[in-house]
């Protein structure tokens, strides 16, 4: 039952598959590996069994709400829901938060017939280091359980490359769709700011947080984001802006796409030796769907990702400032020395960096009159050994929040291994709401190669036996 | 920036009403150079002089 979306939607409509079974199956896999992997705080195996019921019996009645109808999904639970709590990972959330319900994206998803396996573990109010100290799940690699599986959507990237649910909901603010995308070997896309909304998501920099989707391809990230994208006035960032056709465009050709590369080696301590060699066989592969492929540089860069760290620090301490003060050990080590940090950022430093943004969006729109995609690897290496793990080298190793500076799509695709067998991802990114060509990229890329097919270990045993 | 780390930041810290560890201060004011640093690039670009902020206030809700 190792499937995607879009071949379980296809079984289930075939009859071959159903939605119970895929639930099943999906609730059979986190029995047998989510104590080691870390990936669920909270499981909704009743409801979801019964929604999954429900898909079978509308889709036997000829009732088909689309792709997503009978998939099972799991929620980041920095994201409220129906069901159970919202924790955020965090002894401090007031559970009364997450009893308004469902937030915008998980009605969405339940309106289109998916069905909602349980809450995801995060890093807490999704930023940090995993902290043994805290009575929450340590999140583990599937690809190597002795190696981070990239945050701060720990679980719900790992989920989705373990096989306990078919995609899921994350959320990314520097990187946190992203990089669980690029560490576990899925695809993860964080869709231009404001394409999805995220009231009833628990913030952690107001205007650098996207709400998104990750699953095993472009292809399922483009059903999902159908489902997901659209104006609701209860988020103030929410645009109002018709959704585009983000399936339809999925044809496997890039003919006529200019697409500018720029391999950031030198832009961290820890890029492996390998990414070089590993993003030039991927961007062989888009030149062989037809695009045209350049050398560019991204303007601003250092800059760019220092207004994305100053700008969320700053906003994220607003948020927390009565808690910090008032219950500092409640937090965990690494989150209250990442949002205390705003504390030491005066005012018109936050300001300054908010008129980097605007100057960043003005080259990088320039750089789009040349190209209409631009690619990047999106770390510079596979995942951090957890023994050694520092919020220093997370940051050193992304080249995601270049992107939440400037609100642009991006989407991260699996593009091969390390030599030590750890998953490396392929970052896309597009103009402002040109979601659907960065999906068509995607999708193109997977169409000419299968890293994003590829099992952990772990499960492909499981799978064979 | 000028001022004094191990000055500075214990006493940004206490003005905020935060209670870290002494470790913890410790590793703030080994991290302050580099933040710093960080936030003086951002006043390195030169095309951010006259440049509007990224900041979107509506009298209208």
């Amino acid at each position: 039952m190792y499937l995607t979306i879009t071949d379980a939607a296809a079984a289930l409509r075939a009859g071959q598959t159903t939605s119970v079974e895929l639930t099943q199956a999906a609730f059979a896999v986190a029995d047998a590996h989510d104590a080691e992997l870390g990936v669920y705080l909270s499981r909704f195996d009743e409801t979801a069994l019964a929604a999954a019921a429900t898909a079978d019996a509308e889709l036997a009645a000829g009732i088909d709400k689309g792709p997503l109808h009978g998939i099972p999904l799991g929620v980041k639970d920095i994201i409220a829901t129906d069901e159970g709590e919202t924790t955020a990972q965090s002894l401090i959330l007031d559970r009364a938060w997450g009893a308004q319900g469902d937030a915008p994206v998980v009605a969405r998803l339940r309106g289109a017939g998916a069905v909602i396996t349980g809450k995801t573990s995060t890093m807490e109010y999704a930023i940090g280091i995993p902290d043994p100290e805290k009575p929450f799940p340590i999140p583990r690699n599937p690809w190597n359980p002795e190696h981070y599986p990239g945050g701060s959507s720990s679980g719900t990237g790992g989920g989705v490359a373990a096989g306990m649910f078919l995609g899921g909901l994350g959320t990314d603010t520097g990187g946190s769709i992203r990089f669980p995308a690029t560490n576990c070997g899925v695809t993860g896309l964080k869709q231009t700011f404001g394409r999805v909304p995220k009231y009833g998501c628990v913030p952690l920099g107001y205007s650098y947080d996207h709400i998104g989707p990750l699953a095993r391809s472009a292809a399922d990230c483009a059903a999902m984001l159908a489902v997901l994208a659209g104006h609701d006035p209860r988020d103030a960032t929410s645009v109002d802006r018709p959704v585009d056709d983000y399936t339809g465009g999925l044809t496997g050709s890039l003919a006529g796409i200019r697409i500018g590369v720029d391999p950031l080696l030198n832009h961290s301590t820890l890029t492996v030796p390998e990414l070089a060699a590993v993003l030039d066989g991927a961007t062989a592969e888009l030149r062989a769907a037809g695009a045209t492929v350049t050398p560019i540089e991204l303007p601003l860069y250092p800059e760019l990702t220092a207004a994305t760290m100053v700008g969320m620090a700053a906003e994220a301490y607003a948020y927390h400032r009565p808690d910090l003060r008032t219950r500092w050990n409640d937090y965990g080590a690494g989150t209250r020395m990442a949002v205390s940090a705003g504390a030491l950022i005066p005012a018109g430093d936050y300001v300054q960096a908010q008129r980097v943004r605007r100057v960043g969006q003005r080259k990088v729109a320039e750089l789009f009159t040349e190209v209409d995609l631009i690619v990047t690897p999106t770390s510079a290496c596979g995942g951090l050994k957890l023994e050694k793990l520092s919020f220093d080298d997370i940051i050193d190793s992304l080249h995601t929040q270049y992107w939440n500076a400037l609100g642009n799509p991006a989407m991260s695709v699996p593009m091969g291994f390390t030599t030590d067998g750890l998953p490396l991802g392929m970052q896309i990114i597009g103009r402002p709401f040109d979601e659907a060509g960065v999906l068509a990229a995607g999708h193109a890329y997977q169409q000419r190669t299968s890293w994003h097919l590829r099992v952990p270990d772990l499960v492909a045993q499981a799978l064979a036996a | 920036m000028d001022a004094d780390p191990a000055v500075l930041v214990p006493a940004l810290l206490q003005a905020a009403g935060l209670t870290p560890s002494q470790e913890e201060v410790a590793t703030m004011v080994a991290d302050f150079p580099g933040r710093a640093a960080a936030i003086e690039s951002l006043y390195a670009v030169r095309e951010a002089r006259y440049e509007e902020p990224d900041l979107v206030f509506r009298a209208l809700l």
